[in-house]
């Protein structure tokens, strides 16, 4: 390594242009993760910060030609796991049958989606949505992200978690029921009363 | 399966339009006559609607981005920075080269040529956590970091390694030790758990290093239980227990010790630190 040091200057430029090339461009699609799994904007630059560092210390280590967002992708959630993910706590007790109760309930007066949606969830403010979010656990949590926001399909969502797409979709199924749970216990919280 | 199941298990894709003609018509069929699978099909898909409206799509605040590219130009110059002191001085270089000359002269006497040989071919995993853990034994390897609490390692291992790594809190310990090294380029995370009894050392590496084994491997018996069922505990080795597995899909693991294997496994099985 000491013996051709014109050369190893040479390839640390070209290191660099790479990275530019190929990993920086996923910058903003990564922060949008990031943003998902912390919950705030101070956690999530840090996050993002680490990763794309992290990521530029092992690219030797990257396959070019790969996935590069998965790549990064990866990096991240692991970042996240060892540092951010709190402790964790037993879930509490969501009575899961409220919601449908209360569905069966506004479905009989109103057919209009719009309505509907504006009945349920009408009453939540922004941060609570993202809260909502926040709040489940991390991998039902990636796929609602993925699938439902980023507009993935199920098998690029396999793709970019690295599991079959049996498991997309059984996170899915259940990260969308946890989700609406978990939105409508923040709506009832807010003093959203259940007309009986 | 009744035809309510039925529809719950394509209820998902339903909502994703995701089915095939016959399912589709099958699943809207259903629906019409049974208002509590409407309810749920108009639910998830209300959910859905209803999160992709709220969550919006940020661009990267200026600041941070710029950030980042500050602190990547600067590792890129300070990389080649440290070269270009060998083209200013010369001198400098000759002295390196004879110091790596005496250098590498001592450790392959230190290591014996057939071993030496041995070692650039991929290592066995499972033997060298054995011989690591008998090291260990033997205060050839030290931690360099010790705590009472597996977490407050985790500051240690931070940015160091590629692959998440396990620190699982173990009752009745004593302290916790860690310490980092490389195989070949190949980044390796050691903890070593001082119990009453004894030791137990775990040895963590990335997954997809080992299972590609080019650098580090595993015989494809160990491959196959780890990838199926996440763990191999049928190692027999004559003195010591060792147990193997994969923690958050990432990374394999290996505790060794010479507490009784079953009690080892359940130390490390309850995994009720990476799940909800």
């Amino acid at each position: 390594m000491f013996f051709a040091s014109p050369n190893i200057k040479a390839s640390i430029q070209q290191k660099h242009e790479e990275f530019d090339k190929e990993a920086i461009p996923h910058m903003d699609i990564l922060y949008n993760y990031a943003l998902r799994l912390t919950g705030n904007p101070e956690d999530a630059s840090d996050l993002l910060q680490e990763t794309f560092l992290k990521a530029y210390r092992f690219w030797d280590k990257f396959e070019k030609g790969t996935n590069c967002r998965a790549w990064l992708f990866r990096i991240m959630r692991n970042s996240y796991i060892n540092r951010y993910r709190k402790a964790v706590k037993t879930p509490e007790h969501i009575n899961y049958d409220e919601i449908k109760e209360f569905y069966n309930t506004i479905r009989e007066q109103s057919t209009d989606s719009n309505d509907l949606s504006e009945r349920l969830f009408g009453q939540l403010l922004d941060d609570q949505v993202a809260a909502a979010l926040t709040d489940l656990p991390e991998e039902f949590r990636t796929v609602v992200i993925l699938c439902d926001i980023e507009n993935f399909t199920y098998e690029e969502a396999a793709d970019f978690v690295d599991c079959p797409i049996g498991t997309i979709r059984s996170r899915l199924h259940r990260g969308r029921k946890l989700l609406r749970d978990r939105l409508f216990k923040y709506a009832h919280e807010r003093g959203f009363s259940v007309n009986e | 399966m009744n035809d309510c199941q039925k529809t719950q298990k394509i209820l998902t894709e339903a909502v994703d339009e995701r089915l095939g003609e016959f399912d589709r018509n099958f699943f809207n069929t259903h629906i019409q006559e049974c208002p509590a699978c409407r309810n749920d099909y108009e639910l998830d898909s209300l959910t859905k609607a209803f999160i992709k409206s709220k969550i919006g799509r940020h661009k990267t605040p200026e600041n941070v981005a710029t950030r980042i590219r500050q602190e990547i130009e600067k590792q890129a110059t300070s990389a080649q920075r440290s070269v270009g002191f060998f083209t200013k001085y010369p001198l400098a270089r000759a002295a390196m080269i004879g110091m790596l000359v005496i250098g590498i002269a001592f450790i392959l006497y230190i290591l014996n040529i057939p071993n030496f040989q041995k070692s650039v071919q991929a290592a066995d995993m499972m033997d060298q956590s054995v011989e690591n853990y008998v090291a260990i034994l033997a205060g050839a390897i030290q931690p360099a970091e010790i705590s009472q609490h597996v977490n407050e390692l985790r500051d240690y291992f931070d940015n160091q390694v590629d692959f998440p790594v396990a620190l699982k809190p173990v009752a009745d310990c004593e302290w916790v030790g860690g310490v980092l090294s490389t195989y070949e380029g190949l980044p390796l995370a050691h903890l070593v758990y001082k119990m009453p009894a004894g030791i137990i050392y775990v040895f963590q590496a990335n997954w997809n290093d080992v299972r590609r084994g080019n650098k580090i491997s595993l015989p494809h018996n160990i491959v196959s239980s780890l990838s199926e069922t996440g763990w191999y505990v049928n190692g027999t080795h004559e003195e010591y227990s060792v147990v193997m597995w994969l923690y958050n899909d990432e990374t394999v693991c290996t505790a060794v010790s010479s507490m009784e294997k079953s009690k080892l496994h359940e130390l490390f099985a309850t995994n009720n630190y990476n799940q909800w």
